[in-house]
């Protein structure tokens, strides 16, 4: 992909080559009449995206499993990456063909023993949803209780594995020799192999259970009975999505209520400094009637290491205060810029751009109350995801892949529901949790 | 096929099963003695039911379809199941028939089926039922429906004696390579029978001969060459 970032847009995007050589070669042109030095017209990208994205997604329809995994973590980022991409993306999270009737049934009896009509009072064979590596089936168990089933496709482990194998030989072509793409690709191959084990998602739903769930964030039980390595059943949470939230026309009270409730819920978890719900994807959160904010999807999890997350969270102030040698350590320390670049009139360049980025990124944090549905925020933020700087090689530390697609995902979903959010008490927890890390001797 | 729920297949079912145990459990080989006495009947009256022993323990095989189309009727829905979906339904709930007794089927399927000198009884059966879910599927496109024949069937049913060999062999956990596979399989021949690209191809053809004439003289040279054998 020719679209670049400090962060890990880049690479993830880079994985849109897995989805066949064709999309490669197209952009492969692009590049070669780029480096001649024919300009092409802003008509032209235009052009050039659509079809690219409409590819893609053509070939991600018909793939399941990872594919299905990149195709929701890019759609996700919708307004962050170019427009075109981002239409084309978002279909897929609702039209992937599922998992038939007839393997789900079979899946349900190797995994719990019988077929689904002996286990439960009510089964649909239709799935609700396609979660990342199966799909989510609602069923009533025999005493009544309501719950969501995942059910996972057979052998997606060697699925991935492969995927991703063919997805890096097809990535390498287009970036220049010797780019070390290994790091990224081990963080994404072994977060989704995490994501396959389904007893291990059950863990993390107690879990996260134990520590949110209350007066205002209802997420689900396990039930561990009806569960297996493969699948999952765990009690339905109720509550609109947030397209259907919107589509009620709620008031800005509302708005700025779950928006809230979404803020305090991500920096939650930063101040507890341990397990992250990593899927920032709107399909993962309800907005009940009940007022309470329901979480699910426990099974991208993510703890990040003591080293990135205090750099990462050091992106707040450095990029507040605004002191141009403290942002370039920083930086360099986060691997997005690089000592000795081959061509450093570039590498300026896109520091400047990263910087710039960077500082947009931290403008909620700047006062006391921030309004997402500012549209000067957002098309600040599109213009940045329009005009980055082509590199061919990816940047930025491979833990960037989650923590921006939590971080992007947040800002995606309130500038939606264009919440004002008081940031006082985050900014509190930002500070202290910063504070208590640099106090820790570090090992 | 006409008598699954006859006393008949109930009592042959039964034996077939009491010799599939015994077989495993006399290391391949089993008196029929044994078998009539495990089921209470006299091993005389056996031979009512089977000419000789190989039949006994085909008739396991041939038992598991008529045990699939009574399950058929468990499971809610199965009328709006797609081609696909019954042919994978069939394909897995098989597999797990096929593992209640693992052992024998290891040691036997080969034997008696695939290198059975005939057609087997168990591969009639898997045949008949095909056709059954083939013909009554009305989604399939027009020029699907003109393959229908035994020759299909047969083509099929080897495809899936081919899948159980498959698994047989299959390493991996839970056998969910052979999973995989059934899907694509299914899924695949569900496009083919499903896909309506010939019988639009059909369409286009009888369209172009119906206004043959017509056609014919757009044909570059065809007019000029026309007109001059009028003239003439």
């Amino acid at each position: 992909m020719s679209n670049d970032f400090p962060s890990s847009k880049f690479e993830r995007g880079k994985i849109f080559a897995k989805t066949g050589l064709k999309v490669g070669t197209n952009y492969a042109k692009r590049y070669l009449k780029k480096s001649v030095g024919k300009k092409e017209s802003e008509e032209e990208g235009r052009q050039f995206h659509s079809e690219n994205a409409r590819q893609v997604f053509n070939e991600f329809s018909k793939l399941r499993g990872t594919a299905l995994k990149i195709a929701q973590s890019l759609s996700m980022d919708e307004g962050i990456l170019p427009n075109e991409f981002s239409e084309v993306m978002s279909e897929a999270q609702y039209s992937v063909p599922p998992i038939n009737k007839a393997l789900a049934r079979s899946i349900i009896k190797k995994e719990l023993g019988d077929y689904p009509e002996k286990l439960f009072k009510n089964f649909n064979p239709e799935a609700i949803a396609a979660a990342s590596i199966g799909q989510v089936h609602e069923a009533e168990l025999k005493n009544g209780q309501k719950v969501a089933i995942k059910i996972q496709y057979p052998n997606v482990r060697n699925t991935i594995h492969s995927d991703l194998t063919m997805a890096k030989s097809l990535m390498k072509r287009l970036t220049k020799r010797g780019a070390n793409l290994d790091d990224y690709f081990e963080e994404v191959e072994s977060t989704l192999m995490e994501e396959t084990d389904y007893l291990k998602e059950g863990q993390y739903i107690e879990y996260f259970h134990d520590r949110f769930a209350g007066e205002q964030v209802v997420t689900p039980r396990w039930i561990k009975d009806y569960s297996s390595p493969k699948v999952l059943t765990m009690t339905y949470i109720e509550g609109r999505h947030l397209k259907e939230f919107l589509a009620t026309n709620p008031s800005q009270e509302k708005r700025n209520h779950f928006g809230q409730l979404l803020w305090d819920f991500f920096h939650n978890q930063v101040e507890q400094r341990n397990f992250i719900h990593a899927d920032t994807h709107p399909g993962n959160f309800f907005f009940r009637e009940d007022d309470r904010l329901g979480v699910i999807d426990f099974g991208c999890v993510k703890k990040f290491d003591e080293e990135f997350t205090q750099n990462y969270m050091q992106l707040l102030p450095v990029l507040i205060n605004g002191d141009e040698q403290d942002i370039r350590q920083l930086y360099k320390r986060l691997d997005i810029i690089k000592d000795n670049p081959d061509n450093p009139n570039k590498e300026e360049q896109f520091f400047q751009f990263c910087k710039n980025y960077g500082h947009t990124f931290a403008m909620p944090y700047l006062d006391d109350e921030f309004d997402f549905g500012d549209p000067s925020f957002q098309q600040r933020i599109n213009r940045y995801a329009k005009e980055m700087p082509i590199m061919n090689e990816p940047r930025g530390d491979k833990n960037f892949i989650y923590s921006t697609k939590v971080h992007i995902g947040l800002y995606n979903i309130l500038t939606k529901l264009k919440a004002q959010v008081d940031t006082r008490r985050s900014k509190e927890i930002t500070q202290r949790v910063l504070g208590e890390m640099q106090q820790e001797p570090s090992n | 096929m006409s008598t699954i729920n006859s006393e008949t297949v109930e009592i042959k079912f039964a034996i077939a099963e009491a010799a599939a145990d015994l077989y495993v459990e006399g290391n391949s080989h089993f008196n029929i003695k044994d078998a009539a006495h495990k089921v209470g009947i006299t091993p005389a009256e056996v031979f009512n039911y089977f000419p000789n022993k190989q039949a006994i323990l085909q008739f396991y095989y041939t038992a598991i379809v008529f045990r699939y189309r009574l399950m058929i009727d468990e499971i809610e829905h199965f009328d709006s199941y797609t081609i696909g979906e019954k042919l994978s339904n069939f394909t897995y709930t098989i597999f797990d028939i096929l593992d209640e007794k693992e052992t024998f089927v290891e040691r036997t399927f080969q034997s008696l089926i695939l290198c059975s000198y005939s057609k087997t009884e168990f591969e009639k059966e898997v045949e008949s039922l095909m056709a059954d879910f083939l013909e009554d599927d009305n989604n399939l496109s027009v020029s699907s429906t003109t393959i229908l024949n035994h020759y299909f069937y047969a083509f099929l049913r080897r495809q899936y004696l081919e899948l159980i060999r498959f698994r047989l062999s299959d390493a991996s956990e839970g056998h969910e390579l052979t999973m995989q596979l059934t899907d694509k399989l299914t899924n695949l021949l569900q496009e083919l029978l499903y896909n309506r690209v010939l019988d639009q191809g059909f369409e286009l053809g009888k369209f172009i001969y119906a206004n043959k004439e017509t056609f014919i003289k757009q044909i570059p040279g065809v007019r000029q060459l026309l007109s001059k054998i009028e003239i003439r």
